[in-house]
């Protein structure tokens, strides 16, 4: 990897773009799940049409799944190329913001990262398959109440999904809070918490959709822990099923 | 020509009651308004007048204007409307051609028209000052201020001062050079302009590291203030450019995040106050100067109160600039206080980072450019607060280029700036919105309405002692001034980005507030 940045840097000093591998330290703060997803949206209306649908280039673009890039190589270098276009030849500048342009690098990144995995995964994905189903996974996954994992290894990492199965209670996304009420009349409710304001709340229990007024309670709270259960499962099974999930599975 | 003068600003202050003749509501920015039918005992019978729906879906922040029986409103960006406001029918829709490309920073908004003698003026994402006739919305004169590619942009209402209308440019976040300008209301010319970033050889220009005041920002986005008696307008001024790139213009970048008093006759600056000095955080000071005359400590003065972004309520005194007292009224740490001057106490370390650093308040500031309010009969100062909310700051380097965001930086919230949607998902843990009323003599808070998510709605009082507002939430409610206590709530199920007015139309109190993509009108039942 440090030959590669060297590369970089001289074919940087020749080309006029010394300047930005001057700070190396700047990482990409719009990296999360959803900024890649947000980023994917921009890459395929404004970028696709040259970079191709996959990034795999071609006709003078460079292939993005190879994780090396030839005018820059941190995370500023590239955001300053998306922002600035690449003079001479036929990458335009784009008016985007700067949330825009992080997460579109962020997507650009995820290229390499998926074909990381396609190969460095160690786990077999048929295998994965079973597990999925045989371990509940699909019964939160496929009924809609829980994320849907088609495609996740699109804008996920091994390391991210990974986590995700190792610990669930790390990082819950707040559209899967749940909530626990006690009413003034003494029924207590319980759901997954869909939306609220300061008058009333809605919610989804195993019978449907409620809404009930906040001032007809007695208690409410959030619940900010995830339904999923901490896997029970060995380090061998658990990369089964990322590598079932990364090759774009769980239906 | 003294004489006329005088004749005209006379002609000002005597708003028939039941008007809305400025964005304000009045030169003194109190959004304190003297009618009196809607009361906390029948505010609950009030019922849906109409709706006038905006043909854009674009973010609603306008405050309409009510003259002689019409009302004046503006669509985003730059629609002129003029409708009855019994009904809500449209008399004449005046439309505004813009280029393809214009850079407002935050939505193709706008806020609102002024008014003068039967003339209209409004200002464009293309930088240019209108002028309609009220009666036929016939343009008489347009006038060309700015280069709008380099990003100047006018959002705000202009004012009317005597025989000029005044007008600033948005740009903040693009490297402009703000300003403020003053033209003739009968033919658009050019008076005088105020620069907020001083060039060489002017004072304060000294306060930016070499060239970097040439794309210093200092907007102005927001209406300012007026006393007639002083003779001095009064002007709130945005963030310093880049934004979050401070690095690069060492000094306290002088008259950004200020409030500047300016003579509406030369243009000249009377006195400033920088809140922000070397800001990092995007603290524009683009809120309400709200003008009181009342007892500071024994003697009458001529009182300013202002609830900036940077999270601190502050007291002037409005002739000489003085600054008499400073309070933080929301949850801060990027400073431990304010010292006798008025200058922040810098806390260590708060500023951005290239890692990001999680600063109190969040870029949307302890409050923002929503009106507050000020009642003289309950002597409470009211605001929308974004309390316990946080952003985490980052700073890169950025070369400044034509037509380009020029930030310098970015910023992460768990709390969106604006919200199009009616979902609220997260938890109030970040932050929430509250009403709040202020003790002006102490700043100590009275009482305290919370809501569940932010509010960029505006605020208005009334003499029966209500306090009507929004929120993003889709509600508009009235409170008890007096005591915070929710009389009436309806759901109208858009975001509330603008302030509320009231006005009588045939003898009737009405209440209007824009929501979502639509202005609602309420009115009591007829009797
Ligand atoms: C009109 C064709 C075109 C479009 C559209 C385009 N690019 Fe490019 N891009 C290129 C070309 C050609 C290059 C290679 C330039 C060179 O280095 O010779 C390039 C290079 C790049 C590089 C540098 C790669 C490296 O190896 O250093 C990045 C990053 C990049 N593009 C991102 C984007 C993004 C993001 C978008 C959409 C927002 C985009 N491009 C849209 C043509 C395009
Ligand atoms: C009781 C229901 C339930 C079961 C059983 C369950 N999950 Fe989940 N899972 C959830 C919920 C709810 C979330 C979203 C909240 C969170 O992040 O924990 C989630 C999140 C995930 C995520 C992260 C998704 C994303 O978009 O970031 C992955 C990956 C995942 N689950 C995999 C699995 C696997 C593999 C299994 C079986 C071993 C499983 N889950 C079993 C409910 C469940």
């Amino acid at each position: 990897m440090r030959y590669f940045k060297l590369i970089s840097l001289l074919a940087g000093a020749t080309l006029g773009w010394a300047q930005e591998e001057s700070s190396l330290t700047m990482t990409n703060p719009f990296n999360t799940p959803a900024d890649r997803e947000n980023g994917a949206r921009i890459f395929l209306s404004q970028c696709a049409s040259c970079h191709g649908r996959d990034g795999r280039g071609g006709q003078g673009t460079p292939d993005f799944t190879t994780g090396q890039f030839r005018r820059a190589s941190s995370d500023e270098g590239l955001f300053a190329i998306i922002n600035k276009g690449v003079p001479g030849t036929t990458m335009p500048a784009f008016g985007l913001n700067a949330r825009e342009t992080w997460s579109t690098l962020a997507y650009i990144r995820s290229f390499s990262a998926g074909r990381a995995t396609a190969t460095a995964v160690k786990g077999d994905s048929a295998r994965g398959a079973a597990l999925f189903r045989s371990e509940g996974c699909a019964r939160c996954h496929v009924d809609g109440t829980a994320p849907d994992l088609a495609g996740i290894g699109k804008f996920q990492s091994v390391g991210e999904i990974r986590r995700s199965i190792v610990d669930p209670q790390a990082d819950v996304p707040p559209q899967y809070f749940r909530i626990r009420a006690t009413t003034k009349a003494g029924a207590t409710l319980t759901g997954t918490r869909l939306n609220e304001d300061t008058y009333s709340v809605q919610y989804r229990d195993s019978s449907g959709l409620k809404s009930v007024m906040k001032s007809a309670l007695s208690t409410y709270e959030i619940v900010r822990t995830s339904p999923m259960p901490a896997t029970k499962l060995t380090d061998a099974q658990v990369d089964d099923l990322v590598a079932f999930l990364m090759t774009g599975g769980s239906r | 020509m003294i004489r006329i003068y005088l004749l005209v600003a006379a002609g000002l202050l005597a708003q028939k009651p039941g008007e809305w003749t400025m964005y304000h509501g009045s030169h003194q920015s109190t959004h304190y308004s003297e009618l009196n039918q809607i009361t906390p005992a029948n505010v609950k019978g009030l019922e849906l007048g109409w709706v006038f729906q905006a043909r854009s879906l674009e973010k609603f922040e306008a405050t309409p204007l009510v003259i002689d029986g019409v009302m004046y409103i503006t669509e985003a960006p730059n629609n002129v409307v003029a409708l009855d406001p019994a009904t809500g029918r449209p008399f004449w829709i005046y439309e505004h051609k813009l280029p393809d490309v214009t850079f407002p920073c935050c939505g193709k908004i706008n806020r609102g028209v002024a008014y003068h003698d039967g003339t209209i003026f409004h200002g464009t994402h293309d930088a240019k000052m209108i002028a309609l006739d009220a009666r036929t919305g016939r343009k008489k004169w347009e006038t060309t201020l700015a280069d709008h590619q380099e990003g100047y942009v006018f959002t705000h209402a202009p004012m009317v001062v005597k025989d000029k209308v005044l007008i600033g440019s948005a740009g903040g976040e693009l490297g402009i050079r703000g300003f403020l300008a003053a033209l003739d209301i009968k033919t658009g010319r050019e008076l005088w302009r105020f620069q907020t970033i001083p060039g060489p050889g002017e004072k304060g220009n000294e306060t930016w590291a070499g060239d970097s005041w040439k794309h210093g920002g200092g907007p102005i986005w927001l209406t300012g203030s007026y006393d007639p008696e002083l003779n001095l307008t009064y002007w709130g001024t945005g963030n310093p450019g880049p934004d979050w790139n401070p690095t690069v213009r060492a000094g306290d970048n002088l008259y950004s995040d200020s409030v500047i008093a300016i003579d509406p006759d030369t243009g000249k600056l009377k006195w400033h106050f920088q809140f922000t000095p070397h800001d990092q955080w995007d603290f524009d000071a683009v809120q309400t100067a709200v003008l009181v005359d009342r007892e500071w400590q024994g003697r009458q003065r001529k009182l300013m109160y202002w609830a900036n972004r940077n999270g601190f309520f502050y007291v002037f005194d409005r002739a000489t600039g003085e600054f008499l007292r400073g309070t933080a009224f929301v949850k801060l740490d990027w400073a431990s206080g304010l010292d006798d001057k008025g200058r922040p106490i810098l806390n260590p370390g708060r500023g951005p980072s290239k890692q990001g650093t999680k600063t109190y308040p969040g870029v949307q500031g302890g409050t923002n450019w929503y009106a507050p309010s000020y009642s003289p009969r309950t002597g409470l100062f009211y605001l929308t607060a974004w309390e316990n909310y946080h952003s985490t700051y980052f700073t890169w380097n950025q070369d400044y280029e034509k037509g380009k965001w020029y930030a310098g930086g970015g910023v992460k919230a768990p709390v969106p700036p604006t919200r199009r949607e009616p979902m609220m998902k997260r938890g109030t843990e970040d932050g929430y919105a509250a009403v709040r009323a202020l003790d002006p003599v102490t700043g100590k808070k009275v009482w305290d309405f919370p809501m569940s998510d932010m509010s960029e709605s505006g605020l208005l009082t009334t003499a029966t002692d209500i306090l009507f507002s929004g929120n993003r939430e889709g509600h508009f409610f009235a409170l008890d001034a007096k005591t915070g206590k929710l009389l009436w709530n309806k759901y109208l199920g858009g975001q509330v980005i603008a302030s509320p007015i009231t006005y009588l139309v045939d003898g009737r109190q009405h209440v209007a507030i824009a929501v979502g993509s639509a202005l609602f009108t309420f009115r009591l039942p007829e009797p």
